[in-house]
């Protein structure tokens, strides 16, 4: 085994690549989804496509990270790279996540051989499809979901392949938005692959090749360490999407997870078969899902590479929601089954047995909002893709965060000064929601309420988002969390209505290709976190804190947390312990 | 006519203070402790020791960490927060993302407002600067009258901060706000974001305001202190401070811009770095200022202090304003070795401080420090540490170390060198990090190493990141003080401009890069006395599409100032990212002025001819490739013009050691600097320290 002092030394220098990767691309692409939402990560990846080292980016982008080099190795064929190329893949069926997130890889030559790769997976917010910006919630198939690559040449030998660029770019459609963030892609590449060539320089070929294995073990072994303290037997839970866009009916992902000694096994063969609308994963989508939620609770500062997930094995059969079957649709996985995934593993199989490192559920969906059409000012296609901060469930000792991203991910929101700058709509809000929280000894973390109005002509949306229905749970006696909801008020209307009451959708939150006119707004409330413990054992400062804060309403206060205020807003002493103990009562 | 300048730095552990008497050509120094709880006592005390009459100073001015420490112990003032109605929760927003990946327990950044304290003003301004909603009289006065009292009823001073949406393109809203919260409620103070930073990003806009407000104060009260104290007794001249963008602004002035002081005790070291880089004829240097907890990275670029406009304290608390390119790592003498959950070595951030310190110090400390590590190897003499003013204990620093080895299974030196190794890789990291960031090639630059303990592990970083060299001025551990009397007047103005490169703009933006340009002149004019200011303008651009700028130096000395912009920021880009994009179109957003009065530095030293050196002693020193060596150790002071020694070796002084490694060649420079290089580098000739040339030809 090489020298620990230098494998750590080692380990930092690749992430540390990683991030100059990604810095280069956020400072040179041309999509808000990239510069300003970060929804993109950098990889270095060995001769066998395994994972060396990923930046502190988007770890929604796990699963590709592990899975999709191989596929690109069996695909192009092993000796079919030469420098300089960059090769394009986007397939869930050959190892990818959803369709818009790409992957571009960049073998990696020194002293004439190939030792690796470098990678980028990002997601390209318009590909094509059924609806502008991808996102297509009635969809049924995977061919109107927008342009599909299996790995192909973008870059030969340094040199563009017009062809596939042509093909590319005649199926989105912002093409001069593929145009600039493919190059900022690949242009980060091309920084890795210096800084990587210095590496070599630095360390030789013999002294690198020797030491990468001995991270992947150092990994493992750090990850058997962390398991084997984690009590063994088969944990169960379940928890389901609402709907799919087209049955009013819940599905199921339910999971058996067994601790044996110092592996983990994850099985999902209970779970429901897969539906028809876009809300299925590919087994890669699960995989992520379920590496990062055993990550939340144990291994949180391993170094993430190949190793570190050889103790894990996950079986999630063929046709079910947790592995779509060709050709079924699935660009909702990515966002809105791998929360799903995330919270079931921490919150309702992990908290059976270390309950202290977990949290009740997160808002648990992206709220994905897709829009857009010629635009006013430019005479041009725009479109563009949209998520919203949700709130986190409390933990054991800290109230859930509000407004946060969902955490399979870990984008940024757009501001609303380049929103508006960039796109045509004027918003009228964007604040916390004020009893949203869960009610618990720790709260539940606030979702946020956007209103927003078009001004255009037309704006053609979409959306895809869930927890409207069965809201964000809490745990160990906490209160749930908010539920979502997504509505319109047409120019000229008093009301917010549903979008199935306004226009006839099948589902009020998956939804594609709706027109809405200038004046028609928009109201977007995420949903928040589920509460942690029982409420009325929330200290009552705490309880007064937020009703300070404006988190708590003074009504919500007394109902929820048994905490009575006097009208001065000082806390009626005898009439809480006595309304607290009925409540204790109540529940006993 | 005796004259004195005085630059002072405040530490977190010491407060030093620099006299350059320019009438004797002579320079003192003194270190006393610092005092934090009042800050300016410290300052006193040092003046009173260096024994200069208060009426024969001819500058005063210092560094300090008041802003810095008010921020990261949160002890600001109430701010009310004033926004566009609907937009009040923006602070507690924030931008959505979080610090660590994979940590469902991590707790989101508090902002410095509390939430009852973010007003909203019915008003609304649109991305291209119409008014949607129009701010009434009767709103005006409901905001007005609601912060009258709520100032009436606080039991503490408030202060307020107001950032409306898109006021970086239409400030109206804004100023008419202002002026009738200053008209109304005078002793309460306004800062306003399209003045204090007129910026797009409203999350970012608004937090810069709101710590603006939050410092203004406690420094004020600082700055108002000083200069009062300075004046009772007897001064003359002004109190001035080293702001964060390396400039200096006279402390009556400081409470205004609060926020541009955050910086103001770490910019010293990077303006002494230029300060030495120039005086060696060296246009790119890293600067590496590494004391007891921490350790500040920075970078001299063509003999210029880059700034950035992206800080911040703490994650997720951006603070937009010009400050000096450095980054900050929890890497220094007193940094704790631990391990992580994997079982491997791991250096800072935590810190033993000044009390208890690493274990040497005897002060009940029993963690193994970097500065443990480097006595167990030998590097430091633990009877000449502060020139022998603190006793280093190898026995306990033995203990802490070995505890290390043993888990680590290797000899107790070994485990020592992995120490430092692993602090050294943290530094490495840093650098590599903020040059590539920056897009700078970083195997040009040679390294700056100063600061107690910078010098001690420059000629290793040095070698490990690839850096040209080393360089080691003078009294390496006042080398921050020292720079805050070799700061320029500095003032920065900026506004946001957003025009495209396709159409015939050529005349707003002359017309707005003039605009910023008078701006900074009459600011600068206002604070100081100017003659001939040196003024850059840059326009910051991105192709149309892209969110981020690269910031472009432009001249108005050409008839077609769109089409030079654009081809030097075409230039920039493929320099930067390796590519450009021929034909996109650019988009130029913010128009920037810095306008700079130059100051006489202090006169630089002259070594003396003092023939060849003897060591004063020699000791078993260890190092990775050589194992244990008898290494001789030479005194700083001893080492006088025209010296080159080869390593392994050490040099000691008063405030700081350098070791030089195997292989590498240490000179002295004419003026004082130690350069330190490779030997094996010495063929190629622009790697030739440039004192030495005349006598290699």
């Amino acid at each position: 085994m090489p020298d620990p002092v230098f494998l750590k030394i080692l380990h930092s220098q690749f992430v540390n690549i990683c991030e100059e990767m990604a810095v280069a691309m956020m400072r040179t692409a041309y999509s808000p989804i990239f510069n300003e939402g970060l929804d993109f990560s950098f990889l270095i990846l060995d001769e066998n496509g395994d994972l060396v080292a990923m930046a502190n980016m988007n770890p929604a982008m796990l699963g590709q990270a592990l899975f999709s080099g191989r596929w690109v190795i069996d695909d192009v064929g092993a000796d079919e790279f030469e420098p300089g190329d960059v090769i394009v893949h986007n397939d869930p069926y050959r190892g990818g996540s959803h369709m818009p997130e790409h992957l571009l890889v960049t073998p990696f030559f020194f002293d004439g051989k190939r030792r690796g790769f470098l990678g980028t997976v990002g997601h390209v917010a318009e590909i094509g499809g059924m609806a502008p910006g991808s996102f297509s919630s009635n969809a049924t198939e995977i061919y109107q979901e927008g342009l599909r690559l299996p790995p192909v040449k973008l870059v030969r030998g340094g040199k563009h392949v017009q062809e596939t660029w042509r093909i590319m770019l005649a199926n989105h459609r912002t093409p001069e938005h593929t145009w600039g963030d493919f190059n900022a892609m690949i242009g980060a590449l091309s920084i890795g692959q210096r800084r990587l060539e210095a590496l070599y320089e630095e360390h030789g070929v013999e002294q690198i090749a020797e030491a990468v294995p001995s991270l992947f073990d150092y990994a493992e072994a750090w990850m058997r360490r962390d398991i084997s303290e984690l009590a063994d037997g088969t944990y169960s839970a379940e928890d389901c999407q609402e709907d799919d866009g087209f049955a009013d009916r819940p599905y199921f992902i339910r999971c058996d997870l067994t601790i044996a000694g110092d592996r983990v096994i994850v099985d999902y063969s209970r779970s429901d078969e897969q539906a028809r609308g876009v809300i299925n994963g590919p087994y890669v989508v699960t995989a992520s899902a379920t590496y990062n939620g055993i990550f939340q609770v144990i291994g949180s500062e391993c170094p993430i590479n190949a190793g570190a997930f050889r103790p894990i094995d996950i079986i999630a059969p063929a046709g079910t929601v947790v592995n779509v079957r060709h050709p079924g649709p699935c660009v909702g996985g990515q966002t809105e089954l791998q929360p799903r995934i995330l919270d079931l593993i921490q919150g309702k199989i992990l908290s059976q047995i270390v309950p202290e490192r977990c949290a009740a559920a997160c808002g648990g969906t992206s709220c994905n909002f897709l829009f857009g059409g010629i635009h006013p000012r430019t005479g041009h296609y725009y479109a563009h893709y949209n998520f919203e901060g949700i709130g986190w469930g409390g933990r054991r000792t800290t109230d859930g965060n509000n407004a946060q991203i969902v955490p399979h991910g870990n984008c940024q929101n757009t501001p609303l000064e380049v929103f508006e700058t960039r796109y045509p709509w004027l918003h009228s809000e964007y604040r916390l929601n004020p009893d949203g929280g869960g009610a618990g000894r720790t709260r539940g973390g606030l979702g946020i309420t956007r209103v927003m109005t078009v001004e255009a002509d037309e704006i053609v949306v979409s959306a895809l988002c869930d927890r409207s229905k069965v809201s964000p749970w809490g745990v160990d006696g906490g209160g749930s969390g908010e539920r979502l909801a997504f509505l319109v008020r047409r120019d000229g209307d008093e009301e917010f209505r549903t979008f199935s009451e306004a226009f006839g959708t099948i589902s009020p939150t998956k939804f594609s290709n709706v027109r809405l006119e200038r004046g028609d707004a928009v109201l977007l409330r995420s949903p928040s976190g589920g509460g942690y413990g029982p409420p009325w054992e929330r200290p009552v400062a705490h309880v007064l804190e937020d009703v300070a804060s404006g988190f708590v309403s003074v009504a919500r206060a007394r109902a929820d947390y048994g905490v009575v205020l006097g009208t001065d807003g000082g806390v009626d002493e005898a009439a809480t312990r006595a309304l607290r103990e009925e409540l204790a009562r109540g529940v006993g | 006519m005796p004259s004195f300048r005085i630059g002072v730095d405040t530490g977190g552990t010491f407060t030093d203070l620099v006299v350059v008497d320019d009438a004797e050509g002579r320079r003192r120094t003194i270190k006393v402790p610092s005092t934090p709880g009042q800050p300016a006592a410290a300052v006193f005390e040092a003046l009173r020791r260096s024994d200069v009459p208060a009426e024969e100073i001819e500058l005063f001015v210092l560094g300090t960490t008041v802003a810095t420490n008010c921020l990261l112990e949160r002890k600001g003032q109430r701010v009310l927060f004033l926004t566009t109605k609907g937009f009040e929760d923006i602070p507690f927003i924030q931008r959505i993302n979080r610090k660590s990946l994979f940590d469902i327990q991590w707790v989101k950044p508090t902002p410095y407002v509390a939430r009852p304290d973010c007003i909203g003003v019915r008003e609304r301004v649109a991305f291209d600067g119409s008014v949607r909603v129009p701010l009434e009289d009767e709103e005006l006065e409901r905001v007005v009258t609601e912060v009258a009292r709520r100032a009436e009823e606080s039991p503490e001073p408030i202060s307020v901060a107001v950032s409306l949406l898109f006021s970086y393109v239409r400030p109206d809203h804004e100023r008419r706000l202002a002026a009738a919260l200053r008209e109304r409620v005078p002793d309460v103070p306004v800062s306003v974001s399209s003045e204090i930073a007129p910026i797009w990003r409203e999350y970012e806009r608004a937090n810069t305001v709101i710590v603006n407000s939050y410092l203004r104060r406690l420094v004020g009260r600082f700055a108002g202190d000083l200069d009062e104290e300075l004046a009772r007794r007897g001064a003359r001249v002004p109190c001035l401070l080293v702001k964060s963008n390396g400039g200096q602004i006279p402390a009556r002035a400081a409470a205004d811009n609060a926020v541009n002081l955050i910086l103001s005790g770490l910019a010293g070291g990077l303006i002494a770095g230029r300060h030495f880089a120039a005086q060696l004829g060296r246009p790119d240097v890293v600067t590496l200022d590494m004391g007891g907890t921490s350790c500040d990275v920075g970078v001299v670029v063509q003999g210029r202090i880059r700034s950035t406009t992206q800080y911040e304290f703490e994650w997720g608390l951006p603070i937009a304003v010009p400050v000096v390119d450095l980054t900050t790592i929890g890497a220094g003498g007193s940094s704790i070795v631990s391990f992580d959950q994997g079982g491997l070595l791991k250096v800072g951030p935590e810190s033993a401080g000044a009390e208890p310190g690493p274990a040497a110090y005897g002060l009940g400390g029993t963690d193994a420090t970097v500065t443990d590590a480097n006595l167990v190897l030998g590097r430091l003499n633990p009877d000449y540490f502060l020139g022998g003013e603190v006793a280093l204990d190898a026995g306990r620093a033995g203990a802490a170390v070995a505890a290390i080895a043993e888990r680590l299974g290797v000899s107790l030196e070994e485990g020592a060198q992995a120490v430092v190794e692993v602090a050294t890789e943290n530094m490495a990291n840093a650098i590599r990090l903020l040059a590539t960031n920056r897009g700078l090639d970083y195997r040009r630059f040679e390294l700056m190493a100063f600061g107690g303990a910078g010098p001690l592990h420059a000629a290793l970083l040095a070698r490990r990141v690839g850096l040209a060299g080393v360089l080691v001025p003078p009294s390496p551990g006042l080398t921050s003080a020292f720079g805050t009397l070799a700061a320029d007047l500095r003032v920065d103005r900026r506004a946001t401009r957003v025009l495209r490169s396709d159409q015939a703009v050529d005349g707003e933006l002359r017309g707005g890069l003039e605009r910023v340009a008078q701006e900074a002149l009459d600011e600068l004019g206002g604070e100081a006395e100017v003659r001939d200011p040196l003024l850059t303008l840059t326009v910051s651009c991105r192709y149309l599409g892209q969110n981020y700028e690269q910031e472009i130096g432009v001249t108005l000395e050409t008839d077609d100032l769109v089409r030079l912009t654009v081809e030097r920021f075409h230039e920039a880009h493929e320099r930067t990212y390796g590519y450009r994009i021929a034909e996109g179109v650019v988009e130029f957003v913010y128009l920037t002025a810095v306008a700079i009065q130059h100051r006489d530095p202090p006169p630089a030293l002259t070594l003396p001819e003092l023939g060849a050196p003897q060591p004063v002693a020699s000791r078993p020193v260890y190092f990775k490739e050589l194992g244990w060596v008898e290494t001789p150790i030479y005194r700083r002071e001893h080492l006088g013009r025209d010296i080159e020694l080869g390593g392994p070796l050490i040099v000691e002084e008063v405030d700081s050691t350098t070791v030089v490694l195997d292989g590498q060649i240490v000179r002295t420079h004419p003026q004082g600097s130690l350069v330190i290089v490779e030997a094996h580098a010495l063929e190629q000739d622009e790697l030739v320290p440039a004192g030495l040339e005349a006598r290699r030809a």
